[in-house]
């Protein structure tokens, strides 16, 4: 294949959001700034349809992975340096692309209602579409520098997405907490990648995958593994570098949705997917991922339930997911972290909106537990949404998340173990804070509660895609289900997935005939009926433990706070206070070299020696002031030397 | 090496008049020559058009035009004893520019490069003399041309000769801890005089470093690249984190430069083709980032007479356009892939990676990433709330153009 048989949708991902991105900026800014969501939301239909047409083209076998043009070309010889830029349209960057598209084109609807009459509005349009436009690079990149330009590039849309509000103090404050924190990232991700290129000669990901299978030892392999790991806990908020993300929520909330929910938290992941092959060569990593990923799994999913900002409580949510995701694959599940980051998507972004609904109804930017209460009656269609989202997110049978969580419970219990009991213990957990806020936000209104009296429902345009994503998010276990009766694999999730593992994509010359089977488990588990049926009831109690200590027993949300136990809970146990402790300990070695060490000792030893000179000039010249008497003692001083020795 | 990879540019040479013991107005352009005089060109015109609107005297602009065909002379030069004078000449301009028109502090500003860079540089008088008359006594021919020496000549005092160049060229670089010179310059010099500092008169020292040092003393370069290039990867490092504690914007940059030169030098040194190749594009823009930053900065100087980081707040409200670009330009300069600063570097760290001694990249890793937050304060400038003085939109119509440049690639 070459780049003129590149299909159209291929070239219609990037055409459509750069058209767009320059035509907003360069047109409609000056013109009409009101209406620079006009062109980006068609350039969102384009990108989706787009979207479509792969998935369809690779469900009937047709991947590609082709190599447009070099760049950064130097040298000669055997392995002469460059860049590629190339297309890999496969099963994972697919599935991943079509939900980005899919959730991303919603959310990109529902932003043009929420964030209307804000004078930025237009600023915040092309900057939400040029992160789009970056996740589209980052899922369909084929080589690890392309890859990296992109990540980098989110990261920074990211910044300047969380920063939106730039007068005020924390928002700041939380874009630069971001930005910093995956620039610690982001050094493992440059590390790994110049590594790679040290190492294999190549960066492109199927030519390496070719090496490794090949049988040759790579000695820095370990080191590539550990450094794309950390790169992966910083940008999927993995521990111990996950706390930037419940600071992001400052931004607006599409923002949170979009980036901090359903997509650009998900690139670490999918790094990793692209890199299992590496990963999984290094003995004892996979292993590593799994500890991370449930570790992260059930810290944030305890503090999840004690949190009170709306937001928030979703932003432990999203970390606590991503964490059951890094456990999936570092069980070798591949097809189940991937499905699992599809469904989250839906889901994850329904409730994020849903949260921004309330917000909205509020006049707030963002709203507490406390400000709201009995919702139910009031926003209808807002609760219909969170309620099925909800129930997804908690792994309620038949709904959508159920599918994604017990495959992955169902790894995790063939693994046995800790493991296992974690698991379970993450989907009582995820029960526990999604019917909690469920029922704080939209049941009862507790007296402790203001319950909101003038809470509206939102306009349509902020409702329904919401609904829309709901009702995704509810049927995304159909994914899994046998659709494609003519196919021998039915289920059209683990087609792609299959396909993006065990087939060879057409177009790389280098591969011609080269089918070779990637490790990782495509395909997702049957349903075990015991993991189930405790996993459902897993859930069932923390709903039901949910519904004890919010809604039956009077207050209990708000007694047990005030003390010591409600301080270790806002400091995530601690780990914030450590990390406070780290920065300030970089900032003092900052100041130390830049004021004391560079300024007043190095530069002042440095400007001291003029002084010196100038000392030691002032000091000679003392001896020769011209007057008369010194220059005599100086001869008579003389004189007696000599003598002495002559007489001697 | 650098030169055959510029092949495709003819090597365009000119044969002057012969003086006395030798020396001749023998000049040659290459890739690199014409690349960075190019930049000089460009960023002198930028300069001129950035200080429009000043009140100064007809002086200002001859230092400028001097400072223009000095820097050309020493980036043409393929005599030593030219390449000499043209270096030293450089000095007299940028020396003027800094002490009359700088601001409160110029004149110890002044003298202090002056003093500084010249204590270098006579170390390299010292070498090239001894490289010269060495020449002569092996081969009884008086030459300066760069072309004619031969390093053999030297016999064991090559490395004397090598450590001087070196020297020389590492205080103007400058390679730290040679660099305490640069802060009070770059702070004290008017907002154009900055641009050139930085722009053009730090590449002098890798061009030295390129197209002397190397080419005369392959082997004993490749010996010194853990000193050297050590050094430059101490740089990056130390660069950066000096840069993140300073609160005055000028001296902010003028730190980062240091990283950024680091970064130059590694490439440089690895000798790879991705290494030099990344090291010359980091030099180039190099001088366009951070000319583009000076300038604004100089904006801002130049309305509200501060430049402290809390001096300012809110400025994206009052004057969207300046903060626009300043976020461009400092995205170019931590190395946002996509604008210019990364390729440089990405290249220049891939080349050191494949150097004898790859540690050096993972140091100039942790450059790139702890460069990061010294740019991040950048949002102080522009967010937050609006300061009481804060100034007016800086109007001017040359900051796009100085800022557009930057993004290239």
């Amino acid at each position: 294949m070459t780049p003129s048989q590149v299909p159209l949708a291929a070239w219609l991902l990037f055409a459509a959001p750069v058209s767009a991105i320059l035509f907003g900026f360069f047109v409609m800014r000056r013109w009409k700034p009101e209406l620079t969501h006009v062109p980006i939301l068609l350039s969102c239909a384009v990108v989706t349809a787009s979207a479509f047409a792969l998935c369809a083209q690779v469900l009937s076998g047709h991947m590609f992975d082709v190599n447009f043009f070099r760049w950064a070309e130097a040298g000669t010889g055997p392995f002469p340096f460059g860049v590629d830029f190339g297309l890999r349209v496969d099963g994972p960057g697919v599935a991943v692309l079509t939900m980005v598209a899919f959730v991303g084109s919603l959310i990109h609807v529902y932003a043009a209602a929420y964030m209307k009459g804000d004078p930025g509005f237009s600023r915040f349009f092309l900057v939400f579409h040029l992160f789009f436009l970056a996740m589209i690079g980052l899922l369909t990149s084929n080589n690890f520098v392309q890859l990296y330009l992109f990540w980098e590039l989110v990261g920074v849309a990211s910044y300047l997405l969380v920063g939106f509000w730039y007068h005020k103090e924390s928002a700041r404050a939380a874009a630069l907490k971001a930005f910093m924190t995956n620039r610690v990232g982001d050094f493992g991700l440059l590390l790994a990648v110049l590594v790679i290129g040290y190492q294999f000669n190549v960066t492109h990901f199927h030519l390496i995958y070719l090496k490794l299978i090949s049988g040759a030892k790579f000695e820095l392999l370990p080191l590539i593994g550990v450094c794309l790991v950390w790169a992966a806990c910083a940008k999927s908020a993995q521990f111990p570098l996950y706390f930037w993300l419940p600071d992001a929520m400052e931004g607006p909330t599409p923002t949170s949705a979009l980036m901090h929910a359903a997509t650009m938290v998900t690139a670490g992941v999918f790094l990793l997917v692209r890199s299992w092959p590496l990963i999984a060569a290094v003995e004892g990593l996979p292993h590593l991922i799994a500890w991370i990923g449930a570790f992260t799994a059930l810290f944030a999913a305890v503090i999840a339930g004690s949190k009170k900002d709306l937001k928030r409580i979703l932003a432990y949510s999203t970390v606590s997911h991503l964490g059951l995701m890094m456990m999936a694959l570092g069980l070798g599940q591949v097809g189940a972290s991937v499905f699992h980051l599809v469904v989250h998507g839906f889901f994850k972004a329904a409730l994020f909106l849903c949260a921004g609904n309330i917000a909205h109804a509020l006049h707030q930017s963002t709203a507490n537990v406390d400000d709201v209460g009995g919702l139910s009656s009031s926003m209808r269609l807002t609760y219909l949404s969170f309620l099925l989202a909800a129930l997804s997110l908690a792994g309620v049978p038949p709904f959508g998340g159920f599918w994604s969580k017990d495959a992955i419970l169902d790894a995790a219990w063939h693994h046995g173990g800790a493991m296992a009991v974690m698991g379970m213990l993450v989907a009582a957990g995820s029960a526990f804070y999604i019917f909690r806020m469920l029922f704080l936000v939209f049941y009862g209104a507790r007296p402790e509660q203001k319950r909101a009296p003038h809470a509206h429902e939102a306009e349509p345009m902020l409702g329904v895609p919401v609904l829309f994503l709901a009702l995704g998010a509810v049927c995304a276990g159909l994914l899994k289900a046998p659709l494609l009766a003519f196919a021998e694999l039915k289920s059209p999730f683990e087609r792609l997935m299959v396909f993006g593992l065990r087939g060879l994509p057409a177009g790389l010359p280098e591969l011609q005939g080269m089918a070779f089977d990637l490790p990782g488990q495509p395909t997702l588990p049957h349903l075990n009926m015991t993991v189930a049926l405790i996993g459902t009831a897993m859930a069932a109690l923390g709903a039901f433990a949910a519904w004890r200590l919010t809604m039956s027993d009077p207050g209990f949300d708000w007694r047990w706070r005030g003390g010591r136990l409600e301080r270790a809970f806002e400091s995530d146990f601690g780990w914030k206070i450590v990390v406070g402790r780290l920065v300030a300990g970089v900032s003092w070695c900052a100041r130390f070299s830049g004021r004391v060490l560079d300024k007043a000792w190095w530069d002042g030893l440095i400007e001291g020696s003029a002084d010196a000179a100038r000392g030691a000039g002032g000091l000679l010249a003392s001896t020769a002031r011209g007057r008369v008497n010194d220059y005599l003692w100086w001869l008579v001083a003389g004189s007696a030397i000599l003598m002495g020795r002559v007489l001697r | 090496m650098l030169i055959q990879h510029g092949a495709g540019l003819a090597t365009v040479v000119e044969e002057g008049p012969r003086l006395a013991f030798g020396v001749s107005y023998a000049l040659s352009a290459d890739a690199l020559s014409l690349g960075l005089i190019a930049l000089t060109a460009f960023l002198n015109l930028v300069c001129v058009a950035a200080s429009w609107e000043l009140d100064v005297p007809p002086a200002y602009w001859a230092c400028f035009l001097a400072l223009a065909s000095a820097l050309t002379g020493v980036f043409l030069a393929r005599d030593l004893f030219l390449f000499y004078v043209f270096w030293e000449a450089t000095l007299i301009p940028m020396f003027f520019i800094i002490g009359l028109w700088g601001s409160s502090n110029r004149l110890h500003a002044a003298l202090k490069f002056f003093l500084f860079t010249f204590a270098g540089s006579v170390f390299m008088l010292l070498a090239i003399l001894a490289l010269v008359s060495a020449h002569h006594r092996v081969t009884g021919v008086w030459t300066w041309d760069l072309a004619a020496l031969d390093a053999k000549t030297l016999g064991a005092s090559a490395k004397w000769v090598f450590w001087g160049l070196v020297l020389g060229f590492a205080v103007k670089i400058p390679v730290a801890p040679l660099h305490t010179w640069l802060p009070d310059a770059h702070t004290e010099a008017p907002a154009a005089g900055s641009v050139m500092l930085a722009g053009v008169m730090l590449k002098m020292g890798v061009y030295g470093l390129l197209k002397i040092a190397l080419p005369l003393f392959p082997d004993l370069a490749w010996d010194a690249l853990p000193v050297i290039g050590g050094l430059a990867a101490f740089s990056t490092v130390y660069g950066a984190l000096c840069a993140m504690a300073q609160t005055d914007l000028k001296r902010m940059i003028a730190y980062s430069s240091v990283a950024h030169l680091g970064f130059c030098v590694l490439g440089v040194m690895s000798r790879t083709a991705q290494g030099l190749t990344g090291g010359t594009l980091q030099l180039v823009n190099h001088g366009l980032t951070t000319g583009a930053l000076f300038l604004l900065v100089g904006f801002l100087y130049e309305r509200a007479h501060k430049r402290g980081l809390s001096d300012f707040g809110g400025l994206a409200g009052r004057a969207p356009y300046f903060a626009f670009f300043f976020g461009f330009a400092t995205l170019a300069s931590i190395g946002l892939p996509g604008l210019n600063g990364f390729v440089g570097e990405f290249m220049a760290l891939s080349g050191a990676m494949s150097a004898p001694y790859p540690i050096l990249a993972v140091v100039g890793c942790v450059g790139v990433t702890s460069r990061r937050p010294t740019r991040c304060p950048r949002s102080r400038p522009c967010s937050g709330r609006p300061r009481a003085r804060a100034p007016s939109a800086p109007r001017s119509p040359t900051s796009p153009p100085a800022s557009a440049a930057s993004c290239g690639l």
